[in-house]
């Protein structure tokens, strides 16, 4: 049951946690009002969503795979989810019908990248105009706005003082660590990304893989959606433009490989951190936004050297001992 | 085309990534060329006068009052109107669906410029082309434009806002500005004045912070509301200049539980703004009928194509107030601001 299959959290990983760490001290010593309570919960509040769409993005990297139609996924789910509650339907039915439109969504995603042999980059770029459209379609000219409070609980409610959404957080990522590290399942996903013809003929389906996981993001995009409504209390035509770009540099900062094979949720969720501190923090210390993107851009450029750098050294040093 | 190759995907996904912080870094986004398309789809009557309208992004419930408001003007002076534009606000597709319609030959442009320095260039190629080129909702005033179809003075927005604010908060306090793209025309204007009226009027109130949610989303817009309120946490006002940061600016107010006690206020459109004002996070509104707007647009493009000139004060049929003519700046103006409270907000569908 608790038999490890995939390495535990390494250097890597460790290094994004003390990027964080650093992010903190700077921001407590430089912006005023940054290291209150209401500011914390706030942070924890905003980089929820982020948070359990990002688990998805690491499995689907892992294996090989990316997905850039993530926002538009959350827009048709939010637009669903809305009209959902417009309707007076059941908060937890609207819960399980997001999962479940969520994870339609994902399972085209994956049907598509593995049975059609499409690279995941090229499909997921057609679903997610195709994504913006239905959105754009489904509001058809107007915001839904004026959304009964439904799910307005997810950001009041506290317990011990913390965000509801922080617990479900924190409920989420134990549940796939767990699965990713201990079951085969994931030992699976890290195969298919690290070398798919040799997983084949390991005897894994790695078409199932690939479904397997653009399923599962989806699934976790449907969740999102539902905290994004809860947030925001109306859904916009441009929801979710943002989005991937996030999800992917959060993911890629939190040390996963681009490449497939290699990453942690422990490392993803720190990346998701230090975006949503990031963005924070310069607000409160009076930059311009603009600055953000530029930042976040260096430091995907950054991750991404420095895990070629790093790879070309495992190389060398196995040619040495060979 | 399979990539197999990891260098070969790695090189994908850093040219890809940067593709989106183009997007991201100019919110151009081209994705979406549809409009443009269209254009080229539409049939130009040539019996009859056709007028063309360019909003800033399509979609919203705004400038789909507008597209009303200028159908009935058009089927009353018996015109053709077209309604085209981008479907997420960018100036780089306005000056492409210009480009298609100065092609297609219709008789006026107007277009609510985004961006002077994108659609400038496009506004002369239509002069040139012989069209009627006239600006509407926001204005290009360093452009050859014929003339811009105001909805209320700059000047007269800017100055109810601040005194509306300023009434909600006593006359002193600490104001944010919670705006759109910095790169919008008619939002700094306005911002321009309320600071003009702030220094003449009102001594004791402070501009604490102006920020600008990025593409104008309200995501963006409730988090910057969020974090300024943590960055200077005696703020008694927030200003939501542009229509689509009022629902983030206010439900940011609402979950911070701070209705009544921070004040919002914006340039927001009824239908936007009517659940806040229910809740009581939103006392008032300024805006003007985007409906009446709409209709003074197409009523105005038939008069530039048939040359008629502009009277001081204008009827138009179809519309309540005469309209004034302001012949040195060449604005036509539509009337005061409207004021929109508990009162009147059930009143309007935009």
């Amino acid at each position: 049951m608790f038999k490890s299959y995939v390495p535990k959290p390494g250097r890597r990983e460790y290094f994004t946690i003390l990027l964080v760490g650093v992010e903190i001290i700077f921001f407590s010593l430089f912006a005023d009002n940054f290291l209150t309570a209401s500011n914390l919960t706030q942070i924890i509040q905003n980089s929820a969503e982020l948070a359990i769409i990002c688990i998805g993005m690491t499995l689907v990297i892992i294996a090989g795979g990316i997905d850039l139609s993530v926002g538009s996924i959350l827009g048709v789910v939010a637009v669903i989810v809305g009209n959902a509650i417009l309707l007076g339907l059941n908060p937890i039915l609207i819960v399980f019908i997001a999962i479940l439109s969520g994870l339609v969504l994902g399972f085209v995603n994956g049907a598509i990248v593995a049975w059609l042999r499409i690279p995941a980059i090229i499909v997921t770029l057609a679903t997610m105009n195709i994504g913006k459209a239905l959105v754009f379609m489904l509001l058809g000219g107007a915001w839904l706005t004026g959304l009964p409070p439904v799910f307005n609980g997810l950001t009041t409610y506290k317990i011990l003082g913390l965000p509801v959404v922080f617990y479900i957080v924190l409920f989420m990522y134990a549940v796939f660590y767990y699965i990713f590290t201990y079951r085969p399942f994931g030992r699976h996903v890290y195969a298919v990304g690290t070398n798919p013809e040799s997983a084949k003929l390991a005897g894994i389906n790695h078409k199932m893989i690939q479904i397997a996981t653009h399923s599962i993001l989806g699934g976790l995009v449907g969740i999102a959606a539902v905290m994004y409504i809860a947030r925001m209390g109306s859904v916009e035509m441009t929801v979710g433009h943002d989005l991937p770009l996030q999800v992917i540099a959060a993911v890629i900062i939190g040390g996963t490989a681009i490449t497939g094979g290699r990453g942690s949720l422990v490392g993803t969720l720190a990346g998701v951190f230090f975006i949503t501190i990031m963005k924070n923090g310069i607000v409160i210390m009076g930059i311009p936004s603009l600055w953000e993107n530029s930042i976040i851009g260096t430091l995907i450029l950054l991750s991404l050297t420095f895990d070629i750098v790093m790879q070309k050294r495992v190389e060398k040093k196995k040619l040495m001992t060979v | 085309m399979l990539i197999k190759d990891k260098n070969q995907k790695a090189i994908l996904f850093v040219l890809i990534s940067f593709l989106f912080f183009l997007m991201a870094a100019c919110s151009d986004s081209s994705d979406n060329s549809d409009a443009a398309e269209d254009a080229e789809d539409i049939e130009v009557n040539e019996d009859q006068t056709t007028v063309a309208f360019i909003p800033q992004v399509v979609g919203i419930p705004y400038f789909t009052a507008m597209e009303e408001g200028g159908e009935k003007a058009a089927e009353e002076l018996g015109a053709q109107f077209i309604f085209n534009g981008p479907t997420s606000t960018s100036a780089a597709e306005q000056a492409q669906i210009m480009d298609s319609l100065i092609r297609r030959n219709v008789d006026a442009i107007s277009l609510s410029v985004l961006d002077s320095s994108s659609t400038n260039p496009m506004i002369s190629q239509a002069k040139e082309a012989g069209l009627s080129v006239f600006t509407a909702d926001s204005d290009s005033p360093d452009s050859e434009r014929d003339i811009y179809v105001a909805q209320a003075l700059d000047k007269d927005l800017g100055y109810e806002l601040i005194d509306r604010l300023a009434a909600q908060i006593d006359n002193e306090g600490k104001i944010g500005i919670i705006s759109g793209e910095s790169t919008v025309t008619n939002l700094n204007t306005w911002i321009e004045y309320m600071e003009e009226r702030l220094e003449a009027e009102y001594p004791d109130i402070e501009i604490v912070d102006i920020r600008y949610s990025q593409g104008g989303s309200s995501e963006s817009a409730l988090t910057e509301a969020q974090d300024l309120m943590t960055r200077h946490q005696d703020v008694d006002g927030l200003v939501a200049v542009s229509s689509t940061t009022i629902p983030g600016v206010a439900q940011a107010v609402q979950q911070a539980g701070k209705a009544g006690e921070v004040a919002v206020i914006g340039y927001g459109s009824p239908e936007t703004v009517k659940p806040f004002i229910e809740s009581g996070v939103m006392k008032e509104s300024i805006l003007w009928d985007a409906f009446d707007l709409g209709y003074l647009v197409v009523w105005a493009g038939v008069q530039l194509a048939e040359g008629n000139e502009f009277e001081e004060e204008n009827d138009v049929p179809g519309l309540e107030n005469p309209v004034r003519y302001i012949e040195e700046e060449g604005v036509l103006l539509l009337g005061p601001p409207l004021l929109i409270n508990e009162d009147n907000v059930d009143d309007f569908d935009f």
